[in-house]
Parts: structure tokens; sequence; C-alpha cells
């Protein structure tokens, strides 16, 4: 009886000492929530143009309350104020000789103290949550819209308090002193976080075939709560996250909580089996685990060390020495710091010689695998054997949707849907391409296209890599790659089924390379048996020998919803080619010459920036930035000439092979005005390079004497050229 | 009773407790005395359960009192720095203890706090010194737990205070027979109420003996021998613990009882001979002094 009572009685006396912690939680909610409520919704108020404005602010109110991952650094410091305030007591002897003393076991005390921590955020949480519904009311929303999200909110926000507060508990018991305890906090908190954000810097840096897809692969790995749940807010709302009347996806929610709930669990089984061994005596001392003390020093020394190389790395422009500079500063000072931390005296910056050589020793081993590579990563292709399938990312723009008409990335779509199983092409272009890192600065006569690539090993991994593939020579393997089934399943959007399946609520139009809007007769199905037809015998080495000579666009808005997408014509997609002739919009030229009133040709002259240089005082050299000139063509055979030599501007979303066209030159083509029911409008263009004509080179080339051709921006506008 | 079985513990590389072994007997005082860094507080809060040690365990009333609530709830400690919760006045105290210790007398409490004139709605953060060892006394008499530890508690306390919470503390002794252990400097203070006591010497325990037989067992004793008594034959039959000769004065610290003693110097020839009893604050120099705590070479070197 006594000790079910005294339960109630620490209980009730903790909470009587937590006035302060409630009183803060508390007002951190009312400001943040009913508020912040009431003054959004306010302002909202002032602006809104839906003409359901009830709903309309309930769903910005559904917005404000729901999950929010910004929100949990907010979440995350109250939980652990609130850890590190409710187990205080064991930094003072005094009060732990009080506390121990008393007739009240140590797991009744540590529940009294967890509670009250948690009861404190929960009951301010939900009064001013319900406070938030009251004021939203008020202002005229539609507060039913809100109840899911709120409660979706509610919990995820608990789970995350409760990881929180669990780790900064394990902090508190790990550590003697409040100090200490804070740093340890933040180490538990983000050291994950930290290791995977520098080893993802380290790949990116030193590994030339490191795909960013890797890393986004690797962090699925990562503990800390307060990262995941910033993630998960992306995850469980996808590209609707900012937007007002977004769906919560909750069986994503629920699997995004479970790992950062077990994270919970787990800091909270060691912070209870820390207290419970943890020894009255190390009030006040850095560290309550002698054997712990190396451990954490040497693990956060590593960090440091490698983080100091690789910030000293990038701020000297990829200097070796000052990453070797980087490196000693950061384990020298960590490791002196963190001495001095455990002593409480600056005399002890020189002691553990020994974990200093270790930390030492591994930044070394870990920075050293990373630059000569030691494990193969920049060199690395998988047996033929080892791979159950192959997705490669080789060609242009293109756009996806998912089930919801959401847009999806392209290397997401593509390493989603490609499956490529005729893995041994892929493979040899793979290995060639690895082996092109070492030689392509050495020839720059070859034109290289960078290739990503997934590997799905038969072990179930997923292997990223990207390299440069000499499209011209291995154009052969090519071939065979991109009229494999597999790989235009999983590349062309026009095997993108959400996007396909849209049918003729698809509106289709044909653009010549003007910009016009050339309206179709035939089908959504008819174009899409053409096309694909028109893609099984299209070969890469066509590419190389082909411009797109159109672009079929296809549209749809619904509510809110935009779907976009784009289909390149070239001039052997025979079947899609006589389904525009049928519809007459097809041209076999970008523009017709009769609507163009003139077309205005701009030469950078870029090789006069080397011809004219000066020198300041100090030797540094300057050139003036700007040598363009600017001609006009009106005649009219001009202007024919000049358009075989034009390629759309707005084409250049599809792949162009290398040296095909010249970037020096800018082509607008300006229209006549009744081609555009009444006003002018203009088009522009890139042109070949092969193409050029000489009287456009001559009367665009610049022939002056250093001085710039417009000096209106340039007087004081001098760059430093070397 | 409690007992101390071979209790050893250490502060990372300083051995604070060295296989101590003490029984403490109910229905007395028990004094801990000990030189400065003897381990004193060390003891007293393994006793508590605020400490686990190494080796060996406390045992009150059969029962380890490391986390061991019914062992707790015969014990009150009152720390040498006592703890009060911030912003507490005596009256949430006694509250909480209330809810802790089962037995706590909130009524006699009150009138403590009344008597001893503590304000029960002050807050305790604005009392003297003093009064707050006061107030832990009484919150650890009004507890009524057998077992009352007390650290330095008749520090900070006046003369008069001092003498009031001696007699609270004999009549809950002869009330309820509370057994008061104390661990204090102040020997003198000690002399007066202890029935028993501890010595305590560098973690280990010199002695633990009752004070009346401690006092019996060792003597000082003043004489002046005869010119024709050798000082080695003379001496020779005493255990002699300290010895000091001023011109013919000879003041010796002499193991044995009193009786022994003046039967011994009664049968040798001396000018002038007298035995006096030691003070707890001189056997305690004594004792010390035997195992190399001395005064003369702490000042010399």
């Amino acid at each position: 009886m006594t000790s079910k009572k005294s339960f109630w009685v620490n209980i009730k006396t903790n909470a009587r000492r937590r006035v302060w912690l409630a009183v803060v939680m508390f007002l951190a909610f009312f400001f943040s929530m009913p508020v912040f409520t009431a003054l959004s919704l306010s302002t909202e108020k002032i602006y809104i143009t839906a003409r359901q404005t009830d709903i309309y602010l309930g769903r910005v109110f559904a917005r404000q309350i729901g999950f929010s991952g910004g929100r949990s650094i907010f979440i995350g410091l109250l939980a652990a104020v609130a850890a590190i305030q409710g187990f205080s007591y064991m930094y003072q002897r005094k009060k732990l000789d009080m506390y121990m003393s008393v007739p009240v076991t140590k797991g009744k005390r540590f529940a009294a103290v967890y509670l009250n921590g948690f009861v404190i955020y929960f009951l301010s949480y939900l009064i001013n949550l319900l406070l938030s519904f009251v004021a939203a009311q008020a202002m005229g929303a539609n507060v039913a819209i809100a109840v899911g999200e709120a409660c979706a909110a509610l919990a995820a926000d608990a789970i995350l308090y409760l990881a929180v507060y669990n780790i900064a508990i394990l902090a508190v018991m790990l550590t003697g002193n409040l100090i200490v305890t804070v740093m340890g906090t933040i180490v538990l908190l983000f050291y994950d976080a930290l290791a995977y954000s520098l080893l993802v810097g380290y790949m990116s840096v030193f590994f030339r075939s490191f795909f960013y897809r890797t890393g986004a692969r690797m962090s699925k790995w990562m503990f800390s709560p307060i990262v995941r749940f910033i993630r998960l807010e992306e995850t469980i709302y996808g590209e609707s996250v900012y937007s007002v009347g977004r769906t919560l996806d909750w069986g994503l929610l629920a699997a995004g909580l479970v790992p950062i709930a077990l994270v919970g669990a787990v800091a909270f089984g060691l912070a209870y089996w820390c207290y419970t061994i943890k020894p009255a005596e190390v009030c006040g001392r850095a560290m309550a685990f002698p054997k712990t003390k190396a451990v954490i020093k040497i693990a956060v020394t590593v960090l440091a060390g490698l983080g100091g190389g690789l910030m000293f790395y990038g701020l000297s422009g990829s200097s070796h020495a000052f990453f070797v500079f980087g490196i000693l500063a950061g384990v020298l000072l960590c490791h002196g710091i963190i001495e001095v931390i455990y002593d409480f005296d600056i005399r002890s910056m020189k002691n553990g010689w020994k974990s200093l050589l270790i930390s030492g020793g591994c930044v070394g081993i870990i920075a050293c695998s990373f630059v000569f590579d030691v494990f193969g990563y920049d060199s690395y292709v998988p047996d033929v054997d080892q791979v159950e399938d192959i997705a490669v990312g080789f060609d242009g723009y293109q756009e996806y949707y998912d089930e919801d008409l959401s847009s999806v990335g392209r290397e997401d779509y593509i390493f989603d849907n490609m499956h490529i199983t005729n893995t041994l092409p892929v493979l040899q272009l793979a290995t060639a391409g690895m082996a092109n890192w070492d030689i392509m600065q050495e020839t720059e006569d070859v034109s290289y296209q960078y290739m990503t690539i997934r590997y799905h090993l038969t072990n179930g991994k997923d292997v990223y890599r990207q390299f440069p593939v000499a499209y011209r020579e291995e154009a052969a393997l090519l071939d065979s790659i991109v009229t494999d089934p597999a790989y235009q399943i999983g590349n062309y959007n026009i095997y993108n089924e959400p996007l396909v399946n849209l049918g003729d609520r698809l509106h289709i139009y044909y653009d010549s390379g003007s910009g016009g809007r050339g309206n179709v007769s035939f089908t959504m199905a008819e174009l899409e048996k053409a096309y694909k037809e028109d893609l099984k015998r299209f070969t890469f080495t066509e590419k190389l020998e082909q411009l797109v000579c159109g672009k079929i666009r296809m549209e749809y808005i619904d509510k809110g919803v935009y779907v976009y997408a784009s289909l390149p014509v070239y001039p052997s997609f025979t079947q899609t080619i006589a389904l525009l002739e049928k519809s007459g919009v097809y041209e076999d030229r970008y523009v017709n010459p009769d609507s163009i009133e003139q077309i205005i040709v701009q030469n950078n002259n870029s090789e006069f920036y080397d011809m004219y240089v000066e020198e300041d005082e100090f030797g540094n050299k300057y050139t003036y930035s700007n040598f363009t000139v600017e001609e006009s063509f009106v005649d009219r055979e001009e202007i024919e000439t000049i358009i075989g030599s034009l390629y759309p501007e707005s084409f250049m979303d599809f792949w162009v092979p290398d040296g095909v066209l010249d970037y020096e030159y800018t082509v607008t083509v300006v229209y006549k005005s009744s081609q555009s029911d009444g006003e002018s409008y203009a088009s522009t263009f890139r042109m070949l390079k092969d193409k050029i004509p000489d009287f456009v080179k001559e009367r665009t080339t610049y022939k002056g004497d250093g001085e710039p051709t417009n000096t209106s921006w340039t007087d004081n506008a001098k760059r430093v050229w070397y | 009773m409690i007992e101390i079985r071979d209790v050893s513990k250490s502060f990372e590389d300083i051995q604070a407790v060295d296989h101590v072994n003490i029984n403490i007997k109910e229905d007395s005082v028990f004094g801990l005395i000990g030189t400065n860094g003897a381990g004193k507080s060390t003891v007293l809060r393994m006793m508590s359960g605020v400490i686990r040690p190494d080796k060996g365990e406390v045992v009150i009333d059969g029962m380890p009192v490391f986390d061991h609530v019914e062992a707790k709830e015969r014990i009150f400690f009152i720390a040498d720095e006592p703890y009060f919760f911030a912003n507490a006045t005596p009256e949430d105290m006694g509250r909480y203890y209330a809810g802790v210790y089962p037995n706590f007398d909130m009524l006699h409490y009150y009138q403590f706090l009344e008597n001893f004139e503590l304000g029960r709605r002050r807050k305790v953060r604005t009392f003297s010194k003093g009064m707050k060892k006061q107030l832990a006394i009484l919150c650890g008499i009004c507890a009524r737990t057998k077992y009352l530890f007390c650290d330095e508690t008749f520090d900070g306390l006046d003369p008069v205070m001092r003498q009031g919470i001696k007699s609270l503390m004999a009549k809950e002794m002869d009330d309820r027979g509370m057994t008061p252990i104390i661990a204090s400097h102040n020997l003198r203070e000690l002399e007066d109420i202890c029935d028993h006591v501890g010595l305590l010497h560098r973690g280990g325990v010199l002695l633990s003996r009752e004070l009346e037989e401690m006092k019996c067992n060792i003597q000082k004793v003043q004489c002046v021998l005869d010119d024709s008594t050798s000082e080695e034959e003379a001496l020779k039959g005493l255990d002699i613990v300290k010895s000091e000769k001023r011109g013919s004065l000879y003041t010796l610290t002499v193991r044995g009882s009193r009786e022994e003693i003046v039967n011994y110097f009664g049968s040798i020839k001396t000018v002038f001979f007298e035995a006096l009893p030691l003070s707890l604050e001189e056997i305690f120099i004594s004792e010390t002094e035997v195992v190399g705590y001395d005064i003369k070479k702490i000042i010399l070197g």
C-alpha cells in the first residue's frame, strides 16, 4: 500500500516541481497552434478567392495542424528539455542523497519522472490542439476536414516526442552533468545523420562514378528520429506536400513512423538499463560509465577528423595538403576538447594518446580508402551472373506521371520501371564506361555522354553508378540496348501508363519547331500504336544521324491537375509522320520562310576573349565580357538559306549529339504579324554547326580593335578571365 | 540491527572504504568518527542505499538496503547538505515525506515546526543554514523510522538548538527505541550522547566499541619516577600507546583498565602517580597516531 501511495506522491511531487516546464510547453503550443491558426486564417481570408471559403479555410487549417516535418525540431527541443529537466536530480549529490535514500524504488521513481515528462507534453499539445479547432471554427473554417490530419499529427508527434525524449534520457544516463548531457543528446540525435552526410560527401568528392541515388538508398539506414521525421513529410504527401488540400497517405505515415518508434523503444530500453546501473557517485562527472568514454571519444573524433578534411578540401579548391591539414586539425582539436570536457581541466588536452592514435588511424584509413579508391568503387562492374536486371538513364528529358498524375522524376521513373535482363551489352558498355574515367581527359576529340545505371543484383541489392560513354564509338552496343523492349518500356513516356491511359482526354497538338500548335485529328490510341512501332526500329545509330523534326505535345488540365508531355518525332518515324501528314500538320522544315519578317542572328564571338586580354599591376588578366555582334536579316533569299541551318531551341530538351550545334549563335526568328492575330511573335533557334551560311559568319564576326561592341553594361564590369 | 559486512567502495582510483565491518545494535546511539577522508559519509551513504558497495553489503534488520523499499522505510538519512525542493515550504516537505514514509507524524511535525519557530509556509530557501538543519532533523524524527542517519548534523546548530535536538532524540529513543547513527568530527558532541563508537581511518575501521568500554581500556597516566627506578625497567610492563616526557614528568597513554594500571604503578616506585580517563578526542588522537596519523608529521613533515 505504501509503495502504491508513494508512487502517486512521487508523481504529484514531481509534477509540482515541474510547473515551469508545463508553463513553457503550454505557452509554446499556445502561440504555435491556436494563436498561429487564428493569425494565418485571418490573413488567408483577406486574399481568399475560393467560392467555398469554409472548405478552403478548413484545408488551410488542416495543413497547419497536420503532419509537419519542420515541427520536429520544435517537438525535439521540448522533448530534450523535458528529459534533461526531469532527470537533472542525478547531477547533484545532495538531490541524489535525498531521492535515493527515501523508500521509493528506482523503477517507480523513473516511472514517475518519465510519465510526467510525457503527460505534460501531451496535455499541453492536446489542449492547444482543441483550442486551435475553436479558433479555426471562429475564423469560419470547416474544421471537420482537419480532424484526420490533426489525429495523425497528434500521434506522429507523440511518437517523435517519445523517441527524442528517450534518446535525451539515455544521454542523461550516460553522462554526469548538464553540459555534457546536452552535447551527448546532440551526438546521439544527429551522429548518424552527420556520418551519413560525410559518407555521401566523401563519395561524391572522391568517387567519380558516384550517383546521388546511392546516397538516397543509404539514407534508409539513418536512425535519427528528427531527420527521419523531416523526410517523412515528403514521403507521405508526395508532390502535394506544400499544397492546400494535400492528401495524407496513412499507410506510408504508419510505415514511416515504425522505424522512429523502434529507435525510441531501443533508446528507452538502453536508457532504463543505464538508469538501473548508473552509480550515484558519478554525479558531476562528465561520463557515468568509464568504458563508454573512449568509445564516444573515438567515434566523435573520427567524424570531426573526416569533416575537417572534407571542409578544408572543399575550401582550398581540392588541395590534398589542406585535406590532410583539415584531418589533423579536426582530430587533434576534437580529441583535445573531449579530454578537457571529460576532466574539466584544460591541461588534459594532451591526455589520451592511445585514443588519439586510434582515432587518427581510423580517419587515415577511411580517408585513404576514399582518396585511393581502395575498394575499387570507380571500377566496379558486376559479373553477368551477379545481375538480375539493369536500368540505364541516357537520353534527354522526358515527362512521366504516377497513378495520381503527379509528376515523377526521370531517374526515379527509369530505375523503377526499366528491367533490362539482356544484361551483357549493358555490362560491356559499363566496363568501357568505367575505363573512360581515366582516359576521357586525354581524348578531347571523343564525345562523351554520362550514363546512370542501376544494377539490381541477384542478392536483392541495388547498386548505382554513373560513367561517361563514348557514344559514337559504342554505337553498336547502344543500338542493342535502346532497341531492347525493356529499355523502351522503362525509358519512353509513350509507355507511361497513367499518362497514356488518359487517352483522348489528352489534348494533342504538333509543334514543327516554330512554337505553333497544330491540332491533330488522330486518337491517342492511333498515336500510341504508330509511335511504339516507330520506336521499335529506332536505333541509336539512327538517332546520331537524325535530328528531331517535330514535337507532339500532349496536355491535360482538370481541377488543378496539369499533365504535360511531349514526344520527339524523328524523320525515320514513318508511321507517326504518316498520322501527322494525315492531320495536315506535318512540315518538312522547322519554319516556313513565307511567315518570317526578319531573322536576328547574335554571335557571341567568344574566341575574342582570348585575343583581347589586359593585365593589371599584379599581373591579373582581364578581358571585356562582350564582343557580341548582332545582325538582322530580312532578305528572302538570305532567310531561306538561314532556315536550313536552324534547330529549334524548344527541341533542345531532347538529346542532341555533341558537335552538331554551334552554341556561339543564337537566332531569333520574328514572324509576320498576320501569323498571330495581328501580333508579332518570335521564337528562338540554334544553328547547325556544319550548315551556318558564310554570309552569316561574315556579318556577325567581331571586327573591332578590342573594344567591346556594346559598352552600355560593361563600362565598369571587367571580369577576371584567368 | 544494521550489519555492514565487509564493505568496500572505491571512486575511480581512490579506495574510499576498505573492507569495513561494523554491527550497529538497536536502542543505542552510534557515533561514526574518523579522520578527514576516512569514508564516514561514504559509509553513511551506503547504509542509506544511496550508493552501492563495490564489495560486501549493508543489511538493515536482515534486509539489504540498496533499492529495497522495506529496508529504507526503517531509515531516514540526513545528509551533510540536506536537500529541499526548489521553492518548497516546510509544509511541502512534510507532505512529501508523509507520502513516502508510512509512519510520518504530521501532527508532531507541525508542533515541532511551531516549537522551533520554523514557519511552515515560509520558503525553505529563505532559511539559514542552521534552520535548514533543524528542519531536516525534524523531518527525520517525524518520519518515525527506526534508524536515523545523521551526517555532520549538529554542525551549524547553535548550542541551545543542539541541546534541544539532543533532547528530542533522547525522547524518541525512550519513546520508540529510535537508533541514531551520527557521523561527526565534533567528538565532544558525540561523547555526550554516543553509546557506541566506530572509528574510521583511511577507509578501514580502526575500532568499533562501546564508548565506556573504549574509555575503560585506555588510560592517561601522569607520573614522576623515583630516582632509583630506571625508566626502561619501570615502563616495560605497560602497553604504551603514546609517551611524552617533560622534565621528570611522564605523560603516558596506556592500554588497560584503570584497575590494572593502578595496580601496576602501585608495584613500582614513583614520586607521583595519577591515572586519568581519556576523552574521546584523546582516544581518537592516540589511536590514529598509532597508525601514522600524527599531528607532528603533518606539521613538521
